[in-house]
């Protein structure tokens, strides 16, 4: 006698139903939430316009710190776009069974942040037009253009990541939601299906095209951070000098990019109800790659801190500051409530559940973003002067609101392209199944 | 002991004290001036590449005729901790032409601002001049090494260009495959999950 167990995961049809659930659904609620975060967004363009008529001095940076809000903002957003990446591809590539109803969510954070994260630079520059300063004037000796590089690569291979796996998907709501959507949404469809009809050679191409891009996206996506790292670890600041600089900062992205899949999740699951597709097994099993993913990240900054605090000597000014002195207080609510409680949240058993693991997920990136500024910021507020002193910085509400503004756009653009393509990928599923059952290739 | 005794042992320890008080300005005012000194600087010629430069000063006495056997300083005056802040070179001493030599490598390139001093003796015043001479490069500490991190920044753009390439290559390959596929011909897929048109009963 066999007895059928309820697997902790969807079925197949549960997925295709709520893949294009939220493509139907919208009402008032969206609308209202639509609504308030083009409000904000629009606050941080209105924002930005004022900080271009009055300059650079409508911030709270200054001649020493010139990298505050902005350039946290920058490693924050796009660390949880290429933590994202590699953890779609990762799961893509280690075939993890329960990867259906999340490669598309993190393939779609990893656009969103990356596009809200880029224009962080073009903040700081000021005048948007010495953007082009870069690419007329760029030396290839520094940093700041193989940022350049690296993030336009990677803005184009997460384009095409999220993209190819888009196409039969593409091909299912042009064929399925007919009048069900709007006539833009049908020639949106059938452009983006590009002609698929699921034929074997489509499959095996569309297959390996997915697979090049999984492998291709991991050293893309790892270099954004490492090249991130390099522009602190070899400018000469006190704080930054450090050889696990770009390791740390990938491990930092994979980190922050799993806890807001936690977050993203949750949110979507309650917004769609889609509890029968995203069940508290996807919780149960990301939260324990938080554990892990938390616990490295500790062993890193204290490697990191153990190593520059040995040698400190009486020009330990930056270091006292983050551990003992005026941003103490941010550090250790970033140890306790950042990564300590939360790995406790989820490690214990009352509290590993949808709620507790999300609460623990959402502790962990605003811990991760306060660890971003105490990177960017100590480093640059201490004088390498022997008569300098400490500068003090605090953002300007210009600073802010544009922030705020930025956060704001991540939502709204997984609102907008959840309203036009499935949340969850129907077409990977079925050929999961359908290679599970031989029907395969 | 009386007080007469006393007072002769008193006066002899006393004069004993003044003794070397009352010699010592006997002999200055019976001693000479110290004699004046000239240093004259043998003005370097550019610094050559790689090479250093040969500081050179002569010291003279009054009468003109060449001070041997004593130590000339050489110093630099980068002018960053101020107008006359002098850093230490190195130091020579004089040979019997009075002429002291002292090779140096400049740690930048341009004009070099530099002294030589005699610091003096009891019999000879001290005297000093300066001068300036140019330094052509490459500098001491910024010399080009034919391997090592140099070479990396040479090769840094190349691997940079490969790095990209390779990438641009796969997305372009990657898209390019893809839209091939998609106009191929050929039946359809039946498979109710990869073809959407078979998905006819499917309540989205």
């Amino acid at each position: 006698m066999t007895i059928a167990l309820k697997s902790p995961f969807p079925t197949q049809a549960e997925i295709r139903e709520a893949a294009v659930k939220p493509i139907l659904q919208g009402g008032w609620k969206w609308w209202g939430l639509f609504a308030v975060l083009t409000a904000i967004i629009a606050a941080g363009v209105a924002a930005y316009g004022y900080q271009v008529m009055k300059g650079l001095s409508v911030t709270g940076l200054d001649q020493r710190v010139s990298w505050g809000f902005y350039i946290s903002n920058l490693i924050f957003f796009m660390g949880i776009s290429y933590g994202a990446a590699i953890a779609s591809a990762v799961m893509r590539l280690t075939s993890v069974p329960w990867r259906h109803g999340l490669t598309r969510m993190l393939e779609t954070i990893g656009l969103a942040a990356a596009l809200s994260g880029a224009l962080f630079p073009v903040l700081d520059l000021g005048r948007p037009d010495r953007a082009w300063y870069l690419i007329r004037y760029g030396q290839i000796g520094s940093p700041v253009v193989w940022d350049v590089i690296v993030v336009t690569n990677y803005l184009v291979a997460v384009l095409l990541f999220l993209y190819l796996p888009l196409i039969p998907d593409m091909a299912f709501c042009r064929d399925q939601l007919g009048q069900k959507v709007g006539r833009i949404r049908r020639i949106l469809y059938r452009g983006l299906a590009v002609g698929w009809g699921g034929r074997p050679n489509q499959r095996r191409v569309l297959g390996q095209s997915i697979t090049v891009m999984s492998i291709l996206i991991i050293p893309v996506a790892a270099a954004v951070p490492s090249v991130l790292a390099w522009l602190f670890a070899v400018t000469v600041r006190p704080g930054w000098d450090s050889t696990i600089f770009a390791p740390y900062f990938v491990l930092a992205a994979i980190f922050s990019g799993v806890a807001a899949l936690v977050v993203v999740l949750a949110l979507v699951r309650k917004a769609y109800h889609l509890e029968s597709v995203i069940t508290e097994q996807h919780f149960k099993m990301l939260g324990y790659g938080l554990i892990a993913l938390g616990a490295a990240y500790l062993y890193f900054m204290v490697a990191e801190y153990v190593t520059e605090g040995y040698k400190m000597g009486e020009s330990g000014t930056q270091l006292e500051l983050v551990l003992t002195g005026r941003l103490a207080w941010l550090f250790w609510t970033f140890v306790i409530g950042g990564i300590i409680l939360p790995i406790l949240a989820i490690a214990l058993p009352f509290t590993r559940n949808i709620l507790g693991i999300t609460i623990a997920a959402f502790a962990m990136v605003l811990g991760m973003y306060a660890k971003r500024f105490l990177i960017v910021v100590p480093g640059l507020a201490e004088s390498i002067l022997p008569a300098g002193k400490l500068t003090i910085y605090h953002p300007s509400w210009v600073e802010i609101t544009i922030t705020v503004a930025a956060a704001a756009a991540i939502p709204w653009f997984l609102m907008v392209f959840f309203r036009l393509f499935p949340v969850i990928s129907i077409y990977e599923d079925g050929t999961a199944e359908a290679a599970a059952s031989g029907e395969g290739e | 002991m009386s007080i007469r005794q006393f007072a002769f042992v008193f006066a002899l320890v006393l004069a004993g004290s003044l003794l070397p008080l009352v010699g010592g300005l006997g002999n200055a005012l019976a001693a000479d001036p110290p004699q004046a000194t000239t240093l004259k600087v043998v003005q370097p010629a550019d610094q050559q590449p790689g090479k250093p430069v040969l500081l050179s000063a002569k010291l003279t006495n009054a009468a003109g005729q060449p001070v041997g056997n004593q130590t000339i300083n050489f110093y630099i005056i980068p002018g960053v901790f101020g107008p006359d802040a002098m850093m230490s070179a190195g130091r020579a001493v004089t040979d019997s032409t009075g002429t002291a030599e002292f090779p140096y490598t400049p740690t930048w390139i341009g004009d070099v601002k530099a002294a030589v001093s005699f610091n003096g003796t009891a019999t000879l015043a001290g005297s000093q001049a300066t001068f300036q001479f140019k330094a052509v490069g490459p500098v001491r500490g910024h010399t080009n090494a034919k391997f090592g991190l140099q070479a990396v920044r040479d090769w840094a753009p190349w691997v940079v260009a490969a790095l990209v390439a390779i990438i641009w290559g796969t997305f372009i390959t990657v898209v390019v495959r893809v839209a091939i596929a998609m106009r191929s011909g050929g039946p359809k897929s039946t498979s109710p999950t990869t073809a959407g048109e078979s998905l006819a009963g499917a309540k989205p």
